[in-house]
């Protein structure tokens, strides 16, 4: 038990001092016009369209208390906002912004009221890792181990770059996690476990398009949890757990409300902000169709087209501008231990890869599986999470040495990687569009001249220690002091366990 | 508190119920193939798709002249394509209703959708003894939004997916029962695959290595193997002899086929001429393309769980006959390969030549493989292997379904291999209908034109009207009312000979002129 406590009260702090030195922000609490003018470029808060749609619904809920966004917040978010019935809406689902509305308020009342924002995810993060840990313990891995497993996932992925910034990637992970360690840990208890799967796949539904799918296969196992049959005499008997349908209230009353804020802003329960018309393209209307037309036209499933999908894998995969090989190598070390119980936990193993499998095809045949200007495959997030899960694992079942250093090599170069993001800029062009706009560079190789030029969006850095030393000084203090915590957990706790023992 | 419900069931009726399904999984299968196919087929014919692609016309128009021409007769099969299933429609090509609609090979092409499913059905459940497994691969095969298409057309893949899907079959059941009669059946197959595409000489050819290296290497007796590939290549070789044939009666040249001006062969030179054939002499640009084929018509997903399925069987099979006979189905992939390699064949896909699209069909063709070596991974010991691989399936077939990506079909709209030629087609029918008129054309350049007029071809002097289409040639004022070319043009061979032809153009009057041909009316004499 203090074992447990011991390591998630160091995740907890050794996370939050890291994603607090790598927080993405300014202080005082800002206009829309101050935003819309000062933030938008580069290494900056809002630098990128997702973190300007999520906000600009939270400044109108907060300031207007409405979800359509007056013209002045709605200038933040342009050209990527929604346009119908003569108003501006977000083309982001709404999940985010109302998690993050809290913190808003609250750090308006400090003066510090996108810091506090961006401090959403970074919270949401802090769980994810600890999530990581206590799942990794469900498959019976070492207390040093399943750290190491949620370290890797908070700093050694570009999870770290989206922790730090207004985006869904943590959120979805987070629920993701939580339904399946609720359905994990809560088997003897099932009404607690199915009330946790409910309520966190319908909040998924709430935060981006893909998650009803994404989360299926979790769903899935939980439907399969609900039912067994045992032979009886000559008979067959089918037992039917009922407190699934009971639970199914949780998702019943979230997907209700999520349904009547479609309803009311976009004319259609089942219609999604994503497929609003682009105030852009009611612009060029020529006057054959209306705004009303369009929005008619789209669909969640126009999203995905099949034509895409052999290039969006290997975009996902294996590309020199987005690809998880370059960018997340250890992540590798993660599908050994995947493979090294596949058939002691043959259906949590079969949840995993069907999660996996969701990401891959739902966001390779994706329009744009590059996640547009951004810092490696975003979308892979919530597979890179589930994927961690068995490092712990991989490290609790093969004690061999090599293993381990073949961790922490990979671990240093994805943390040097993931460090980078989150201290300069998400915003790295795709490669057909670098080529494109002539700039040369397409992958992490940008974020090295803005680390070379001092140019961070990090709120602590730029607030309290570009006086004293540069970004780089300070991106190698941080890098170090990771390193120096897996080598610890890694190397020397293990053998301070064998010598115990 | 428990909070469940039990249902008790008695196990008889689990039997029963599972006997059930086990005794009737090949009817339920060939009932959903069939109403399908009907759906689809009705589907396309009223978007008039089914007759989209220039060389379906052409095949129809091919068979259509056995029975209706100046000239008639069995030597009207030409060279040009192996003639099966210009064979099969004539029971029905001379109904104009057929003809025209299409269903005369329609009626082929849905047979063949059919029995496909069904002979995966049956070849899986042979590897597997599972049935879930034969729907899986089944169902990938029925579910292809590209062969639903296809099998609404007059084009031969529908009937050579067929043939070599019973070839797989009957080799799957001679390699486990021995019994000489499945030994005969697959030769059977192989030899109306002859017959259909060259991608059936080349399954000759690896499936009588198989079958002999297989008999060898489980027995190691030379004159049982000997014995086994002369019973099987003595029938499955009689297509590629009879052609031979053919063509040697016909044209004088048993070759013909090859190198004949009308031959495929001919066509490729005249493209790598304009640089147009970036397959040929090399491996790396052939592999890919052929790859960009398959990925395009049967899914990344579908190709890649049915190719490790293939791999997984290859490992896990302990017999070495197993292995052998499993590698033949891999024929056509390796034909088509070397096709390309050997600018024999010609496909253009976005990912390679840019925006157009040419013969991408050729992909679907391993399609049986790839479907019943997936059903083989549902059936596997390994339970997060047969819960992924439907998965994974069913994302692909959705995805093919949700964004209506029928590449097949968007090459015969917007490909190279689409002709409409109504406009000129009803031009010419409101023009000659009902009179006697003749019209001296290509049909080398100009079949579609033909097909779209829906005249009788005995009103046509084409190439297989013998002296009479010389005879018009050198002189078509004596024998053409009208004269359909594309002006200016060597490679149309009206254009070419007429041209020279003295006082042509003061014989003749430009009428018609649209970007696929001319018309060329005589003018009346006083």
């Amino acid at each position: 038990m203090w074992k447990t406590i011991l390591s998630i009260s160091f995740l907890v702090i050794f996370s939050s001092l890291l994603y607090l030195l790598t927080l993405r922000g300014v202080p005082g609490n800002l206009s829309a016009s101050y935003i819309n003018n000062e933030l938008k470029e580069q290494a900056q808060p809002f630098e990128l369209s997702p973190e300007r749609g999520r906000y600009t619904l939270i400044m109108a809920m907060a300031e207007y208390g409405s979800f359509e966004l007056p013209e002045e917040i709605a200038l933040i978010a342009m050209p990527d906002v929604g346009y119908l019935n003569e108003k501006f809406y977000t083309l982001f689902a709404p999940g985010v912004s109302v998690i993050a509305l809290p913190l808003y308020l609250l750090g308006k009342s400090l003066g510090l009221s996108q810091v506090f924002t961006y401090a959403a995810p970074a919270l949401i993060a802090v769980f994810n890792g600890v999530l990581i840990y206590l799942l990794a313990r469900e498959f019976k891995a070492k207390h040093w181990a399943s750290v190491v497993s949620a370290l890797v996932f908070c700093f050694s992925t570009i999870s770290w770059s989206y922790a730090v910034t207004l985006y869904q990637h943590h959120f979805t992970v987070f629920f993701m996690l939580l339904a399946l360690y609720g359905l994990m840990h809560f088997k003897k208890r099932k009404f607690i476990g199915y009330s946790i799967a409910w309520f966190s796949y319908a909040v998924a539904i709430t935060l981006d398009s893909p998650n009803p799918m994404l989360l299926l296969p979790i769903m899935v196992y939980m439907l399969s949890t609900a039912i067994n049959w045992q032979l009886v005499g000559k008979k067959i008997r089918f037992n039917f757990n009922t407190s699934i349908l009971f639970t199914s209230v949780f998702f019943a009353v979230i997907i209700g409300f999520y349904g009547y804020y479609n309803r009311i802003n976009f004319g259609g329960w089942a219609t999604l902000s994503g497929t609003m018309p682009r105030y852009k393209e009611v612009l060029e209307l020529s006057g054959e169709k209306t705004a009303e037309d369009i929005a008619g036209e789209k669909t969640a499933l126009t999203l995905f087209d099949a034509r895409r999908l052999h290039r969006g894998l290997y975009t996902l995969l294996f590309s020199d501008d987005r690809g998880i090989i370059l960018y997340t190598p250890v992540i590798l070390v993660g599908l050994i231990g995947l493979l090294s119980v596949h058939k002691k936990y043959s259906k949590e193993v079969a949840v995993v890869v069907g999660v996996i499998a969701m990401s891959l095809i739902l966001y390779g045949s994706f329009g744009d599986p590059w996640g547009g200007w951004a810092y490696g495959p975003r979308y892979l997030i919530p597979a890179m999470s589930l994927v961690s899960i068995f490092i712990a694992v991989a490290l609790t079942e093969y004690k061999n040495i090599w293993i381990k250093l073949l961790l922490l090599l990979a671990a240093l170069y994805s943390s040097a990687i993931a460090l980078l993001g989150s201290l300069t800029t998400n915003a790295v062009p795709p490669k057909v569009e670098a080529v494109h706009l002539q700039i040369p560079k397409y992958n992490f190789l940008l974020n090295i001249d803005y680390l070379q030029n001092d140019r961070s969006s990090s709120f602590m850095y730029n607030q309290y220690f570009n006086q004293w030393i540069s970004l780089t000084e300070y991106y190698e203090i941080i890098l170090a002091s990771l390193f120096i915590v897996f080598s610890a957990l890694v190397i020397l706790l293990p053998l301070f366990e064998r010598r115990k023992s | 508190m428990n909070l469940s419900i039990h249902l008790d069931v008695k196990r008889s009726w689990i039997n029963w119920l599972h006997h059930f399904i086990q005794n009737n999984a090949q009817n339920a299968v060939l009932l959903g193939a069939t109403i399908l196919s009907w759906v689809s087929w009705f589907t396309y014919y009223a978007a008039g798709h089914n007759l989209a692609y220039n060389d379906a016309m052409s095949h129809l128009d091919i068979a259509r002249r056995v029975t209706d021409n100046i000239t008639p007769g069995l030597a009207q099969l030409g060279s040009v394509w192996l003639p099966l299933l210009h064979v099969l429609m004539l029971p029905t090509i001379w109904l104009d209703s057929f003809w025209q609609t299409g269903m005369s090979a329609g009626l082929i092409s849905m047979v063949c959708y059919i029995t496909t499913v069904l002979g995966v059905y049956k070849t899986t459940y042979k590897l597997t003894s599972n049935i879930w497994s034969g729907f899986l691969a089944s169902s990938i095969i029925a579910f292809s939004t590209n062969f639903l298409y296809l099998q609404t057309t007059a084009l031969t893949e529908p009937l050579f997916i067929a043939l070599f899907t019973w070839t797989m079959y009957y080799l799957v059941k001679w390699q486990d029962e021995q019994k000489i009669g499945q030994l005969v059946g697959a030769a059977l197959m192989v030899c109306l695959a002859t017959l259909t595409r060259y991608d059936g000489w080349a399954l000759f050819g690896m499936a009588g290595l198989g079958v002999f290296s297989s008999v060898f290497l489980a027995k190691w007796k030379w004159h049982k193997a000997e014995g086994a590939a002369i019973l099987f290549g003595t029938l499955a070789v009689f297509g590629i002899v009879l052609w031979f044939a053919w063509n040697l009666t016909i044209f004088g040249d048993p070759l013909y086929f090859a190198t004949g001006e009308f031959s495929a062969k001919s066509q490729q030179d005249l493209l790598a001429k304009a640089d147009d054939l970036p397959t040929k002499g090399n491996w790396i640009v052939s592999a890919v393309t052929y790859f960009y084929a398959m990925v395009g018509n049967i899914g990344i997903v579908s190709l890649i769980v049915g190719s490790v399925g293939w791999l997984i069987y290859m490992i896990e099979t302990k017999s070495m006959q197993k292995r052998i006979i499993s590698t033949v189905f891999l024929a056509p992939l390796f034909f088509n390969v070397l096709a390309l390699y050997l600018g024999h064949s010609v496909i253009h896909l976005p990912e390679i030549v840019g925006q157009s699209w040419f013969n991408v069909r050729y992909g679907l063709i391993v399609m049986p493989w790839i479907a019943v070596f997936v059903g083989y991974l549902l059936s596997h010991k390994n339970f997060v292997i047969r819960t992924s691989v439907p998965l994974l399936i069913g994302l692909q077939v959705f995805l093919f379904f949700s964004s209506d990506y029928i590449i097949t079909l968007d090459d015969g709209l917007w490909g190279s291999s689409q002709k409409n030629v109504k406009t000129i087609g009803s031009w010419i029918h409101n023009e000659i209908d009902g009179s006697d008129k003749k019209i001296l054309v290509s049909v080398a350049s100009h079949d579609a034109i033909l097909f779209s007029t829906g005249l009788p071809m005995k009103q046509f002097i084409h190439e297989g009207t013998g002296e009479l289409w010389d005879s018009a040639l050198e002189n078509p004022t004596s024998y053409a009312d009208y004269v359909v070319m594309r002006t200016n043009d060597n490679l149309d061979l009206v254009s070419k000979n007429v041209e020279e032809s003295p006082n042509f153009f003061s014989n003749y009057s430009l009428v018609y002129d649209d970007e696929f041909a001319d018309i060329y009316k005589k003018n009346e004499t006083e």
